[in-house]
């Protein structure tokens, strides 16, 4: 069985693999954020089954949305569409994700749900939350365990 | 040589980004068709010639594994090299994929090195 530590480490890991392989940029574990901040964010949400049974959240400050949209596609932020914005977001939440589960359930089969858009980011007990930050701001991701 | 490459994917993001770290690591790509899932890449397969398919797992209407199973049942199109590029790098679902046919597999996040050295392996070819 997984530990809380052992899931918050391998997401740790895969948000700075994905964000540090595929955008060039950096992010290290930071504080929570406000409910303010985290109001502001856009959140994806994910399913998942398999070895392990849950669901994934992932927010991230607006400013640096666009930021990572506009590293991902190659443009400038002023030229990237807010659709666009939302397919990266989309996008980099099921790597981190996938990442992070086949870190932990290497041999087990797993099951990502298709990644979607929630406004739902309100810190909830039921979720392990963890931080990260970045120069162009902060993400929140947030797991729960079945 | 300049080779003709379908990428199948269901986020439009990353089919651009795909394509994007193809040009800048000096891969010669001729001509580059889309599809979001695997239904509308069987279609694309059936209009256009490629030398090689690139290809999700996880996608609405026909995912990944399907694609595969399909192409591999099919005389006209089982002899076109596939790569899997998917988030999903687990063991089971990585010999599940070679089991149908899979040259290749690149797990999400990849590097341009990565996908380069699959494409050369798949195609025989130095970029």
């Amino acid at each position: 069985m997984v530990t809380p530590a052992e899931l918050t480490a391998s997401i740790a890991a895969a948000a700075g693999s994905v964000l540090e392989t595929m955008f060039f940029a950096e992010a290290e574990p930071g504080p929570s954020v406000s409910e303010e901040q985290r109001h502001q964010m856009i959140a994806v949400r994910i399913g998942f089954d398999g070895g392990l049974r849950g669901e994934f959240r992932i927010g991230f400050e607006p400013h640096l949305a666009r930021a990572l949209a506009a590293a991902f596609l190659g443009i400038d932020e002023s030229e990237v569409a807010d659709e666009e914005v939302n397919q990266v977001i989309c996008e980099t939440a099921n790597m981190i994700c996938g990442a992070a589960l086949s870190r932990i359930e290497s041999d087990e089969h797993m099951r990502l749900e298709m990644p979607a858009l929630t406004d739902n980011t309100a810190e909830c007990a039921e979720f392990l939350q963890a931080c990260f930050v970045t120069p162009e701001g902060a993400i929140c991701t947030g797991v729960r365990i079945e | 040589m300049a080779y003709r490459v379908l990428l199948v994917d269901d986020s439009p993001a990353m089919r651009s980004f795909i394509r994007r770290v193809m040009v800048l690591s000096g891969f010669d790509l001729d001509v580059c068709v889309e599809a979001g899932d695997g239904a509308e890449a069987l279609e694309r397969l059936r209009q256009e010639k490629v030398d090689v398919i690139l290809t999700d797992i996880n996608m609405p209407c026909m995912d990944g594994e399907e694609l595969l199973r399909r192409i591999s049942e099919d005389p006209e199109l089982r002899d076109i090299p596939a790569i899997v590029v998917s988030t999903d790098s687990t063991k089971p679902r990585i010999l599940r994929m070679i089991g149908l046919g899979a040259q290749g597999y690149i797990a999400k996040p990849f590097s341009p090195e990565s996908l380069r050295e699959a494409l050369e392996k798949v195609l025989g070819c130095q970029v």
